[in-house]
């Protein structure tokens, strides 16, 4: 079969590019710091305005922000937010990735289909920063989560394997198409208002909320809620999680398949 | 005896689609291929190269020399025909760099990483590459910074230094300056001794004599003549000197006659 060929080549391709992989990440995320004078500083300054933005919005501005079950607006406002510079950083990142690295396998014999791979690591050290930020500011408030700070780990995996799989198709199409970034760009704002990142699920009707649900970004984002703030094991939404393991497992073999079909016709899209 | 054969081509062609816009790009995926018309880079090439062999690779702009050497190096694929090339190719092409923005330095980390080669591996030819390029300080500046000549002296010490089985040098030497150009052809005869096989694409096929031992000649991306040196460059300078006196007129006849065999208008199978 045609696609259990694909998913053992793209294995082996991964498996034999292990080392290339972990140094090429570690390239890129060195090079994005490095490339301002304050580029360590910046890592940190970007998703703190960002925050201080939103918190200003909404409790001085809206005089709304109350506590949500509990938890501070901000504190709530800050769990859910970084996943979310993770997942916007990642997606543009991620559909870029091939266009951007295109001067490389121009050049010399590449293995393409890991591109997509170091790109998203890349993106995944600077959420490690900003998580280990995160769980340092629930310390000094008193809400750290403890033990269930592990759960992260899987709660990452889960946004791995749901960016990767994305940026497989993405990556793709913004080759055969470079309209395809801006659709994207609106398509990505559009999403952050669609999640529950700023408001409370709470609010929305109980008939929509079924819907909102297909987006699975909201099982990550409220995934890593319930973990930093709730105490919620892994098991707390059942259902759900089978929803989303599901509809990864479908897109990552779709993903799969069209960057196999077009991988060796990129090199003469540029 | 007889030495093995590295490269091996069997009716290979190259076949881009011509599109007027991005648009179609993406409307191709929907539409049969046919609605485009194509462009025939390469056209039923075949030839084979031994170890050893220095290959000069000639023939007009657009003939199709710089697809061929893609092919080879693995870069780009046939669309249709065999290919088979035993070993590790390095392409040395003009404009080389990877990062502009990057210094020599952490550009030859790059490539090396990039390559799969270990830490140990890039440190032990960082000093052998720097030596051979011999651009001065400016191997600490950004290349964005460096001449064209700098560059290729830079990339054409790095592709030496990798230490491939084939090496393509594709016009690459052009804009180095004359002692820089013998210091590497000193280089690559010493590969070429140790039993590495090298294809060397130029304009000016004046250099190979002495250094090539064949020759391909590629004309509207067929192969007009694969042969030793003595044969194909006096054939190959009758062309050239032939096309100098051409009129425009005939100039203008012989493009339209190129072009009608090489582009297979859209709707044609």
């Amino acid at each position: 079969m045609k696609l259990l060929a694909n998913l053992r080549f793209m294995a082996r391709e991964v498996l034999d590019n292990r080392q290339r992989i972990s140094r090429l990440a570690w390239h890129d995320f060195m090079v994005q710091t490095t490339s301002t004078k304050f580029g360590f500083l910046w890592q940190i300054l970007t998703p703190a305005f960002q925050i201080g933005t939103y918190w200003f919005v909404f409790t001085v501005g809206l005089r709304s922000g109350r506590p949500i079950d509990g938890v501070p607006y901000i504190l709530w406002l800050i769990a859910g937010i970084v996943p979310w510079f993770l997942y916007s950083k990642a997606i543009i990142n991620g559909s870029n990735s091939i266009y951007s690295n295109s001067y490389i396998f121009q050049r010399i014999k590449f293995p393409v289909g890991i591109i997509p791979i170091y790109s998203l690591l890349s993106a995944f050290l600077s959420h490690a920063i900003e998580l280990a930020i995160v769980l340092a500011i629930l310390l000094a408030f008193g809400f750290f989560p403890g033990f269930f700070a592990f759960q992260l780990l899987f709660y990452a995996f889960a946004s791995f394997a749901f960016l990767l799989s994305l940026s497989y198709i993405t990556s793709a199409v913004a080759m055969l198409s470079r309209d395809f970034q801006k659709l994207l760009q609106s398509v990505i704002r559009f999403l952050f208002f669609l999640t529950p990142i700023i408001w409370p699920p709470d609010n929305i009707p109980a008939a929509i909320d079924p819907f909102l649900k297909l987006n699975p970004l909201y099982y990550l984002v409220q995934g890593y809620r319930d973990t930093l703030l709730y105490r919620v094991p892994l098991t707390g939404h059942p259902l759900y999680a089978a929803y989303f393991w599901v509809l990864i497992l479908v897109l990552f073999l779709f993903g799969i398949t069209v960057h196999m079909r077009f991988r060796r016709n990129f090199v003469d899209m540029l | 005896m007889s030495r093995d054969i590295v490269v091996r081509a069997e009716g290979l062609y190259k076949i881009f689609d011509l599109y007027s816009s991005r648009k179609s790009v993406l409307s191709s995926l929907f539409l049969p291929s046919r609605k485009v018309s194509r462009f025939q880079a390469l056209m039923d090439v075949s030839f084979r190269v031994e170890q050893g062999d220095v290959v000069g690779v000639v023939g007009v702009n657009g003939s199709g020399k710089s697809t061929l050497m893609q092919l080879i190096a693995g870069i780009s694929w046939p669309t249709r025909g065999d290919l088979e090339v035993q070993g590790e190719v390095s392409l040395l092409s003009v404009g080389f760099g990877l990062d502009p923005q990057l210094n020599g330095l952490e550009n030859i980390e790059l490539k090396g990483i990039l390559l799969g080669l270990s830490k140990k591996r890039i440190q032990a030819m960082r000093d052998e590459i720097v030596e051979f390029a011999d651009i001065g300080e400016f191997i600490n500046q950004p290349m964005k910074t460096y001449s064209s000549g700098m560059r290729s002296r830079l990339g054409f010490a790095i592709s030496i230094c990798m230490d491939p089985d084939i090496l393509i040098v594709d016009e690459a030497l052009a804009v180095g300056d004359g002692a820089f150009i013998q210091k590497c052809f000193d280089r690559m005869k010493k590969m070429q001794e140790s039993g590495k096989t090298i294809f060397y694409v130029s304009h000016s096929p004046s250099t190979m004599k002495g250094f090539c031992n064949r020759m391909l000649w590629l004309d509207r991306g067929r192969v007009q003549m694969f042969d030793a040196v003595e044969v194909v460059l006096p054939r190959y300078d009758q062309f050239i000197n032939g096309m100098k006196k051409l009129s425009v007129e005939e100039k203008k006849r012989l493009k339209a006659d190129e072009e009608h065999e090489r582009i297979i208008p859209r709707g044609r199978a």
